[in-house]
């Protein structure tokens, strides 16, 4: 059964955002697969669409895709190293102790990479979205620019914070009774 | 100008419950609902209703459902949790989703704008059902042990007492939610600073012993800046006899002026910890908080205050401390009351005592 690239594989891919490893793997699968091509013409021709579009008024959408890729490639970068690290475990079991020294070495300057690579992304995005808990609600924040995910209109409301990145309205449905959580999540 | 498209149908919202889920889906309202596009984005206004049919054997006392319109970055993705209930056997659960999401203009312009699953069901025993991605299970779990608590709380006070003594008990309770000192909180992930000062200094946490508690906290630190503080790590010591997989520390900040705020609480990352008895772990979070009162007004970081706030057990239970706990900790008028305890006294608000001990006298 083929394993198509997830489509955030594919997003970063048409454009040209891969790292070098990842671009080759994925663009071996998309020469022979045609869904893949579809999906792959779909993200560029959004790519193109959103170049010449403003940034959305109250938040910064242009941003936030920035962020987005970032995190995608952090989670990349994360993949990688995992799956290079595993790799080499099987081949020690196959191979000659010099190929392993190799594939030692390989994988080291693999992870040093891929460690590398993102570090100057996330400098960058030191001032980047945040998530902020008011007494109006939860919202998006971006420098100046905030939009509202959670309104905090009801009477009541109990926001709590979570250090893993969640914050949470918490508030007693006037109509049913009952308590309703409103979860929103940084990442 | 902004276009307007109205979430009416199961095109643009899709429901996905898994064919052997307890809960059915009954009826759908998508209300006012509707999705704009501005700019390169589109933003999502959700305010619909939802009606679940407990189709399973059991009473169900919690329900978490997953809203993502995309789940890449902040603003794609929320959940709705609805706990405290007790709903029978072949009972409606009403679940409402008030929200507002994020999403690429074009992205996968054939399928659902939202979709909304199920991530957790529990039951009146603790039987968990669902997908468990949001980690509802414990979160539901510790729900459930609070509300236990604080049912028998209030049931004691007013078999203790009577009508008027658990009349006095929920009018403090009210005082105490409205008094409660709050904090305006911004967080960002991955150690990201809020703002970009480097930290003025690593300030260690004091910890309040909470008794009876399994775990026990032996130090901790955070980088503070200001009114930011940032990457806490907590080291903690398994005192009991049972391995312990999770551990969340209430993290309380005090300001120059000497006033305390429950500021957030510090889950363990998920992988990081396995306490055998006896053990010592580390809770840690790469993540920045910020302060600051309602007016927008920083509020500079004095000290921090630590205490072990849940624990779930290699076996799945859940341990919350209990109110004596907490009061003797002097933790009752920081702490958010329970979802349990919020319901019961807003019962005792909008319909008064009697219907809160016809309430309490359930089950």
């Amino acid at each position: 059964v083929t394993k198509h690239p997830a489509e955030s594989i594919l997003a970063l891919y048409a454009g040209g955002d891969l790292g070098i490893v990842g671009r080759w793997r994925t663009a071996r699968h998309v020469d022979r697969c045609e869904r893949c091509q579809a999906g792959v013409a779909r993200f560029e021709a959004v790519r193109e669409e959103v170049a010449t579009l403003d940034d959305l008024p109250g938040i910064a959408w242009n941003r936030i895709a920035g962020e987005m890729k970032a995190n995608i490639r952090l989670g990349l970068a994360a993949g990688e190293i995992v799956r290079n690290s595993r790799s080499e475990e099987r081949r020690t079991l196959v191979r000659p102790r010099a190929l392993v020294a190799a594939g030692c070495v390989a994988a080291l300057l693999m992870a040093g990479f891929w460690l590398q690579y993102p570090a100057p992304r996330l400098a960058a995005r030191d001032r980047g979205v945040r998530l902020e808990m008011t007494e109006a609600g939860i919202a998006l924040r971006d420098g100046n620019r905030v939009m509202t995910l959670v309104n905090g209109r009801q009477s009541g409301v109990v926001y709590t914070a979570g250090a893993q990145g969640v914050m949470r309205a918490r508030f007693v449905d006037s109509e049913t009774g009952q308590v309703t959580i409103n979860n929103v999540y940084v990442e | 100008m902004a276009q307007h498209l109205r979430l009416d149908s199961p095109s643009s919202v899709k429901i996905n419950l898994p064919p052997d889920s307890p809960l059915t889906l009954l009826s759908a309202n998508f209300g006012e609902s509707r999705a704009t596009a501005r700019g390169g984005a589109m933003v999502l206004d959700l305010h619909m209703q939802l009606a679940l049919r407990n189709q399973g054997s059991r009473n169900v006392r919690g329900v978490t459902l997953l809203v993502a319109a995309q789940e890449v970055t902040a603003g794609g993705k929320a959940s709705v949790a609805v706990p405290s209930l007790n709903v029978a056997p072949g009972g409606t659960v009403p679940v409402r989703i008030d929200l507002s999401l994020l999403r690429p203009l074009q992205a996968n312009p054939r399928g659902p704008l939202v979709e909304i699953g199920l991530d957790g069901v529990l039951f009146d025993n603790l039987d968990f059902y669902g997908p468990n991605r949001l980690n509802s299970r414990r979160s539901m779990a510790a729900w459930e042990m609070e509300a236990q608590r604080d049912r028998a709380h209030f049931k004691s006070v007013l078999r203790a007492g009577g009508a008027a003594a658990l009349q006095r008990d929920v009018l403090e309770s009210l005082a105490r939610q409205a008094e409660r000192p709050r904090l305006n909180v911004q967080v960002a992930r991955s150690g990201r600073a809020v703002s970009a000062a480097a930290p003025d200094r690593i300030a260690r946490f004091a910890f309040v012993n909470i008794p009876g508690a399994p775990v026990e906290p032996e130090s901790g630190w955070a980088e503070l800046s200001g009114s930011e503080a940032r990457a806490p790590q907590i080291h903690v010591r398994n005192t009991s006899q049972v391995p312990v997989r999770y551990v969340e520390i209430g993290w309380i900040v005090r300001d120059r002026q000497g006033r305390d705020f429950m500021a957030a609480s510090v889950p363990a990352a998920n992988e990081d910890l396995h306490l055998p008895p006896g053990r010592s772990g580390r809770v840690l979070q790469d993540t920045s908080l910020r302060f600051s009162r309602g007016g927008g007004e920083p509020v500079s970081i004095d000290s921090m205050t630590g205490f072990v706030s849940q624990i779930e057990y290699v076996d799945g239970r859940i341990w919350v401390p209990s109110r004596a706990a907490l009061r003797r900790a002097s933790l009752l008028n920081l702490v958010a009351p329970s979802p349990e305890e919020q319901r019961l006294t807003d019962l005792y608000r909008k319909k008064g005592l009697s219907a809160l001990v016809e309430e309490l006298e359930k089950f």
